[in-house]
């Protein structure tokens, strides 16, 4: 048996364990969105009816939001969907595209580090910090965005080792992990377009 | 000089393919470990900037946009247009530039509307004797109505950073987005002068009615969510909410939608978000960076010292705008360029309303011009041709967008009137 071999049922149970991580992932930023959608609609709905307004749903929506980018940002980088300027995948020779490529995921993973320290150092400062209408622990709210930097810092770690030592895989290859559903769509735009404000 | 050295940084960390957010995040994070700030200062900017409630807009619109694409919206619009326009020679020009109007209503996405619209509509134009460059040129200048027509998310993303109403910078947006539409059709108008061999596509007045009713309801969408906030029944992020919540009852009733859709439905729309809004969550740091340097005050000297004329600086800003908008994603320019043009804009006093819909407008030229334009690339890669001849198909419609920015630029009133008008 060849080493390459022998690595094969290692190289499977990571492609199972990155996929189940993506799906946890993605699931928590999904629901935070699904918990955005309502928690704004029951504001809207609210105002017009005859009891007063939760306040809460405001707060819990807006930390949504924080919680549905920072745990996006390591799927994202698995997926090599951050918005990025590509104009060096059309440059020659491979190596030095590669070089780059690499060179650019060790900075996401450095910067993901940093601001994973970032986030741990600020639950030690929350301490006793609550939110103010929920009372939910300040902690708590950073948590996911820990999570999140984590998982980029690893991913983009592992994404970096790989590159080196396979080459810059095919656009629809880094799709590996996605859901059925939204691969479908994304493919018919291009991944270019995954996260694109215009 | 440390300033120098952090956009020096940065600039080269762009150009390296390191992703913008955290070619931003990385060299601010730097800038305080170095400066001896707390590391907990960087992540509570960062996370008090992205829990915004206006921000809160960003994911429910790009939540609408998707729904919309799944509802098979485009496609009754398409299939209304061609009904109404059937009997007008090259109909199906004007055909594209009004879908995409129609489709701008719910979608503040150019890529989202150019990747969705151009399946149908070209393979229709290439069908019926248009050329090819033609198709895609009309299609890739249509779709940038998007990104101007409210809902707009990069209006979203410059009301938060700017301090602005969202609602009074949508309500500016919509004169210039119906003279984009209008010169794109001036556009269509002489093209289809010189091409005596496109066939005409029929009209009859059944076919009319039948797509009208097919269109009714979607149409609604448009009224509820911009009459909701410009008739102050509700916030810009709420009627992104209840707009999302109307074009799923769509989906359910054209029953293009299912419940199992929903997942992906959901998931689509957190990537999409996620990646706009790391780059917003920078703007927090990389401005705390930019003020604590001084950067908007020694910049806003500088460029008093060199013009004192607010139409000046509008056209500075316009060119800025256009050639950043050909290499650089639009929110990362908004993120890094508004926390120092603002402060200029306000010595000049300019309306940072106007300024805003300038901004967005020259950058969004910019999805449809080399080296980085995204239209193009998505365009060439749905419709598998070359890059070139998309951007070659595009130049003529360029020349109307660029018009319109001028006007904004010495007419600024036709800007602000409809703000004026509601009292936003």
């Amino acid at each position: 048996m060849t080493t390459h071999e022998s690595t094969q049922p290692q190289l499977g149970h990571l492609r199972t364990a990155v996929r189940v991580v993506t799906k946890v992932e993605v699931l928590i930023a999904g629901l935070a969105a699904a918990m955005i959608f309502v928690l704004v609609l029951l504001q809207a709905g609210q105002r017009y009816l005859p009891f007063d307004g939760w306040t809460w749903t405001g707060e819990l929506a807006r930390y949504g939001l924080v919680w549905l980018t920072f745990t996006a940002a390591g799927v994202l980088v698995t997926r090599d969907g951050h918005i990025a300027l590509e104009l060096v995948d059309e440059l020659r020779p491979e190596l030095l595209v590669r070089a780059v490529h690499v060179f650019a995921l060790v900075v996401v993973a450095a910067t993901g580090a940093g601001f994973a320290l970032a986030c741990w150092s600020l639950m030690q400062e929350s301490g006793n910090l609550t939110t103010p209408s929920l009372g939910l622990p300040m902690q708590y709210v950073y948590a996911l965005p820990l999570l999140g930097f984590v998982s980029t810092a690893v991913r983009a770690s592992a994404a970096a080792v790989q590159v080196a030592m396979h080459g810059v895989p095919d656009k629809d290859d880094s799709s590996e992990d996605r859901d059925d559903s939204s691969e479908a769509s994304l493919q018919a735009s291009g991944s270019r377009e995954e996260g694109t404000a215009s | 000089m440390t300033v120098v050295l952090l956009l020096v940084t940065i600039g080269a960390l762009l150009l390296l393919r390191v992703p913008v957010a955290f070619a931003f995040l990385g060299p601010a994070l730097a800038y305080l470990v170095l400066t001896g700030a707390s590391l907990g200062l960087a992540m509570r900017l960062v996370t008090n900037s992205t829990a915004s409630f206006p921000l809160l807009a960003v994911p429910l619109f790009v939540l609408l946009g998707v729904m919309a694409n799944r509802a098979g919206i485009a496609d009754r619009l398409f299939d209304f247009a061609l009904a109404l326009f059937g009997r007008v020679r090259g109909g199906l020009g004007y055909v594209t530039v009004g879908v995409s109007l129609g489709f701008s209503w719910m979608s503040g996405s150019a890529v989202a509307d150019a990747a969705a619209l151009s399946k149908v509509e070209i393979p229709a134009m290439i069908r019926n004797g248009y050329e090819r460059t033609f198709g895609l040129g009309v299609v890739g200048s249509s779709a940038l109505i998007a990104p101007v027509m409210p809902p707009s998310i990069p209006a979203v993303i410059y009301a938060g950073l700017a301090a602005v109403s969202t609602g009074a910078l949508f309500a500016a947006s919509v004169a210039p987005a119906l003279l984009m539409a209008l010169g794109l059709c001036v556009v269509v108008f002489f093209w289809v002068r010189r091409q005596p061999e496109i066939v005409h596509t029929g009209f009859s007045w059944s076919k009319l009615a039948e797509t009208s009713k097919r269109v009714a309801a979607p149409l609604l969408a448009p009224v509820i969510i911009l009459g909701g906030i410009l008739g102050g029944l509700f916030t810009p992020t709420e009627a992104a909410a209840v707009g999302a919540f109307y074009m799923l009852v769509l989906g359910f009733a054209y029953r293009t939608l299912k419940l199992r859709d929903l997942p992906g439905v959901f998931a689509e729309a957190v990537m999409t978000t996620a990646a706009i809004m790391l780059i917003v969550s920078s703007a927090s740091i990389l401005g705390y960076v930019l003020s604590r340097e001084r950067v908007p005050q020694e910049l806003s000297e500088l460029v008093l010292g060199f013009t004192e004329n607010a139409t000046v600086f509008l056209l500075l800003v316009a060119l800025l705008m256009l050639v950043l908008g050909t290499v650089v994603d639009a929110t990362a320019v908004l993120v890094l360029v508004v926390p120092i043009l603002m402060p200029i804009a306000m010595r000049l006093e300019v309306d940072p309303i106007v300024l805003g819909v300038l901004m967005i407008l020259s950058l969004m030229i910019g999805l449809l011009t080399p080296p980085v334009g995204t239209v193009l690339y998505v365009l060439s890669s749905v419709m598998d041709v070359p890059v070139g001849e998309v951007f070659k198909g595009s130049l003529p419609f360029l020349v109307p967008l660029v018009l319109v920015c001028l006007l904004i630029i010495f007419v600024p009133e036709f800007v602000t009137w409809l703000p004026n008008q509601l009292g936003l």
